[in-house]
């Protein structure tokens, strides 16, 4: 009897010692609604609420993402939970049907989480004390997608393209990005580019408006999306040249010295 | 080489002159009763006999001699004769009465070196779950039953064992699968199907830890796991199990994703019995649940049948064949962290449901050429079917493997015992995924025993692996061995062993050829063979007649892991790839002991390993390995009750494959049993994972919840 006891007591005792938690628990989240404006594009699929710790993201799967969007409704809630530290973008994504979601799909942003009266996209922070973000909301505007005005011109390639090459990226902005979050404001992206050419001609589709620079972008073979350098950039006088819906800036032409890319 | 052939050949019948005869019983000291089913073997020999009904055995054509003669059966401790006289043309008579164990000391295994030995004079580190702990455990799973082996850790159904594996979705196990000595791995992906054996089926289950490749080849760059299977019983016997447990609601209400009760069951039932020389065993199992998550329901089907025919030289033929199908779901990831139970959206539309039929079967014939000479035969072959919602043809997977084996024994000189063979093997897969491949391996094997000193024995052998596709490629590979087993005094043994293993890329690795969301899987046909070199070094003492203590060292360095990697493509898709990745070092320590006390009422078994799995590239420790796992089963009992707790840890996984940046935390799980017996009768209520600890092995997998669970055992 004496040993069933001294065995209960260890018993307890060890169950104590292990030190009873529970293991993993519920997360810290963000709230709020995405307001739709504009018209919906036709070939619309799904519209997703992404938030990034940083911008631009390393890898897709560093987005955490939400189930899409109920389309069709002028404003929907949404809800993500996410663990404790500062997120500098949350923003609404799109994607057109045929379309799989991929790191390209960062550049259909239909808006963001933004500083109160300003286009810049606002970080939030979770903490212990604050672990419940309320009113996060997202103004969705499908005429950011629209892309129905064009650049086109030619790159020309001088110096040795470098081995490890693994894409050139050519993206419009409505001012010199001078931050990362600038590039959020990208009018237009091109990843489909030729590499190891001496020249090639593009035509970017770009959302019609002001448009200031032109800028080409050298990537790393089996590089992150966010590991790319600058190589050229074209710059519209003034405050830029604007482009309506249908019209193409012709002759915009680029010349990209890999000499210069200083690797 | 010839020369040699005919001294194995003829190194017994032909050289027999006047021999004896050994003849007995087999009974249990506490009851008196006749033992059925007991092996006696002779030892120096390679003869042997079972008992019959009434524990009777007789073991023919003995050449004169003396001799030691062993009797052995699980839930016994083994029985020797010494000095056991045979002369020629007279007929010996002997007597065991074996004592019953509840704990297994020093059982008798076969997969270390290929035939019979103990487990203390075995240099490998040895673990071996006997069918009363897999009873007791309530296990309704193989894997269950291999939880609680030291330095062995599963991620899903992926076993780990000391670091070897970490997690790659059931391509390429690194540790080999065996049924009765036959590899069972599924042939397109070399992955280990664990529910294809019903565990009610299996007498025991043998680990060896370390490189196993010298004796088995491929796979075993980690260990080998031998199911066992219950041979028939002599008299009628009737094995009949029912079990079923709810889940209880999860710990946080948010986790809740639906309102129905969520639960399991599962029922086995067996006959066996012999007619002669004849014995027979019939299986068939239902295992189903809800699941505790979204998506992860099952309903699974076993049968089984094993016939055995046992010749009156002791020689044996053995037919068995085990089928399994299953219907389930598969739960990927989950939604988010506060939606831990439910399917994430993205891999729910449509619903994830998959099928998998699949058929081993394996003859194998076990002759006695001699008192010194025996020859093993056998074919196998296992085929599956694997297919995925849609039930279109193209999305069925059917994978075809075949294999043969000559393995012959040779004692030439006392102090030897040589095992060699050669082992043939053809894999294959054919899916719209892989293309139609297949590749075959030759592979000859021979091994050596040589006891030195009474109680010194070195073991060394060597196998040569040679693998080609059908396509064309080509490659081979050398598995040496050596093992030292020195016992200095009553009750110690000393353990060494180290040596070479491999693991060729499976048909899968290197032809997958598909798209999965925004990933390109590509094809590597030229991918390398994984290699290793893998020290152990251990004590075993036995502190008591009741209670050992078993400590390890161990040391691997493996070669060219092959790991998928993932390349960002110009169309923003990534391409991934097998390749031959890493250079990787392990190198652990482990602890483990075991008994009972108080005339058995009290009982613990507990094991520590510490690993240190380094990549070598980067520093970094290797993907989903533990550093620490830990084990405790304490038990107390008494009269017709025992009450168990397993408590198990293992330490927060350091380094992921897909989502490094989610929460992680250590495993801490206490599951609580009561066990009443009455006659043949056992019934068992359980708590699983009774203090409702949340945690995940694999990114956003939250493992199983708290679930109460009922089950009753008959051997009629």
């Amino acid at each position: 009897v004496k040993v069933g006891r001294y065995s209960c007591i260890i018993i307890a005792l060890a169950l104590t010692a292990c030190n009873i938690d529970h293991g993993l628990g519920l997360l810290p989240w963000i709230e709020g609604k995405v307001i739709f404006e504009g018209e919906m594009p036709p070939n619309t699929d799904q519209v997703i609420i992404v938030v990034a710790p940083q911008f631009p993201p390393t890898e897709w799967t560093d987005l955490i993402r939400t189930p899409p969007l109920p389309l069709g409704q002028d404003t929907v809630r949404y809800e993500v939970p996410l663990p404790y530290g500062t997120y500098e973008v949350i923003a609404a994504i799109w994607k057109a049907k045929g379309q799989t979601w991929s790191i390209q799909s960062i550049s259909n942003i239909l808006g963001f989480y933004t500083i109160p009266n300003k286009f810049e996209p606002a970080s939030v922070t979770l903490t212990e004390e604050h672990p419940v973000a309320r009113n996060i909301d997202i103004i969705a505007d499908y005429d950011l997608i629209k892309r129905g005005a064009y650049i086109s011109g030619r790159i020309t390639y001088q110096g040795d393209w470098p081995e490890d090459t693994g894409m050139m990226i050519l993206a419009a902005f409505p001012k010199v990005p001078e931050s990362l979050m600038d590039y959020l404001l990208a009018t237009g992206i091109d990843l489909t580019l030729s590499t190891f050419v001496p020249y090639q001609d593009y035509c970017l589709a770009v959302k019609s408006g002001i448009q200031k620079c032109l800028t080409l972008y050298w990537q790393r073979k089996g590089g992150s999306v966010s590991d790319f350098k600058k190589l050229a950039s074209y710059e519209f006088p003034g405050f830029g040249k604007n482009v309506a819906e249908g019209d193409t800036l012709k002759n915009i032409d680029i010349v990209a010295d890999f000499n210069k890319l200083g690797l | 080489m010839r020369a040699l052939l005919i001294l194995f050949l003829l190194s017994g019948p032909v050289a027999a002159q006047m021999r004896g005869v050994i003849t007995g019983e087999v009974t249990d000291r506490a009851t008196g009763e006749p033992l059925p089913g007991v092996n006696v073997v002779l030892e120096g020999t390679l003869l042997g006999a079972s008992t019959a009904l009434d524990g009777s055995f007789l073991i023919r054509s003995v050449p004169p001699g003396t001799y030691t003669l062993r009797a052995s059966m699980m839930g016994y401790r083994v029985g020797y004769v010494y000095n056991l006289k045979v002369a020629a043309g007279e007929t010996t008579r002997v007597s065991f009465r074996l004592e019953q164990t509840v704990v297994e000391l020093n059982p008798i295994v076969v997969t270390a070196s290929k035939r019979h030995e103990e487990l203390i004079s075995s240099p490998n580190s040895i673990a071996v779950v006997p069918a009363a702990e897999v009873v007791t455990r309530n296990c309704l799973r193989l894997d269950e039953a291999l939880e609680a082996v030291p330095g062995v850790h599963f991620i899903e159904n992926h076993i780990n064992i000391r670091g070897s594996s970490g997690y790659t979705r059931g391509v390429g196990s690194r540790v080999l699968l065996l049924v009765d000595g036959v590899p069972t791995m599924i042939s397109d992906t070399n992955e280990i199907n664990w529910n294809l054996l019903p565990v009610m089926e299996v007498e025991r289950i043998e680990v060896v830890k370390g490189c196993g490749s010298a004796l088995y080849g491929s796979n075993a760059l980690g260990g080998v796991i031998n199911l066992i299977t219950k041979p028939p019983t002599t008299r009628g016997k009737l094995l009949l199990r029912i079990a079923a447990g709810v889940y209880d609601k999860p710990y946080y209400d948010r986790w809740r994703w639906t309102d129905r009760l969520l639960h399991y069951d599962r029922m086995d039932i067996s006959y066996s019995r012999s007619f002669g020389p004849l014995g027979m065993r019939l299986y068939f199992g239902k295992h189903q649940s809800t699941g505790y998550r979204q998506d992860g329901h099952f309903q699974r089907w076993n049968a089984s049948g094993r016939f055995d025919w046992r010749f009156w030289n002791g020689s044996k033929l053995t037919l068995y064949s085990a089928w399994s199908y299953e219907k389930r779901g598969e739960f990927v990831e989950w939604e988010n962290q506060n939606q831990a139970l439910k399917q994430s959206y993205w891999f729910s539309k449509p619903p994830r449901r998959v099928r998998l039929n699949i058929v081993d079967l394996y003859v194998q014939y076990w002759g006695v050429l001699s008192p010194k000479a025996a020859l093993k035969l056998r074919a196998s072959s296992i085929n599956s079917l694997f297919g995925d919602q849609y039930r279109r043809k193209e999305d069925y997977s059917p994978a075809r493997g075949f294999g043969a084996e000559v393995q012959g024994d040779w004692i030439p000189h006392p102090a030897h015992t040589i095992t060699f063979g050669v082992e043939f093997k053809l894999d294959g897969g054919k899916t719209k995924h892989i293309g139609d491949h297949k590749g075959y391996t030759i592979a000859p094997y021979l091994q050596d025993e040589w006891r030195l000193r009474r109680n010194l024995r070195v073991t060394c052998g060597v196998r040569y692996d040679r693998y080609k596709l059908l396509d064309g490629y080509a490659e081979s590979h050398w598995s040496p061995r050596i093992g030292v087993n020195y016992k200095p005094f009553e009750g110690t043994t000393l353990r060494a062993s180290g040596g070479s293993a491999f693991r060729a890329a499976s048909v899968t690795e290197r032809f997958i050829n598909t798209h999965v969301s925004y990933f390109d899987l590509v094809p590597n046909e030229n991918l390398k063979p994984e290699v290793s070199w893998s020290f152990d070094l251990g004590i075993r003492q036995q502190l008591t007649r009741d209670w050992y203590l078993d400590v390890g060292l161990f040391h691997s360095d493996f070669w060219d892991l092959i790991e998928p990697y993932a390349e960002l493509q110009p169309n923003m898709r990534y391409k991934l790839q097998f390749r031959n990745l890493i250079r990787a070092r392990i190198r652990g320590l482990e602890f483990s002991t075991g008994g009972r006390w108080w005339h058995n009422r009290l009982g613990l078994q507990a094991s520590l390993t510490w690993m240190d799995p380094e990549d070598l590239n980067t520093g970094k420790t290797l993907a989903y390995r533990p550093k620490l796992l830990a084990w405790l089963t304490p038990s107390i009992r008494l009269g017709p009750f025992e009450l168990q707790a397993d408590y198990r840890y293992a330490s927060r996984i350091e380094e992921v494959g897909i989502y490094p940046k989610d929460e992680r935390v250590p495993q801490k799980v206490l599951d609580l049993r009561l066990i009443y017996r009455l006659g043949s009768f056992n019934f068992i209520a359980a708590v699983n994972n009774a203090l409702q600890y949340n945690y995940t092995q694999l990114e956003r997998n939250l493992c199983e919840i708290r679930n109460f669970a009922i089950s009753m055992t008959a051997s009629l």
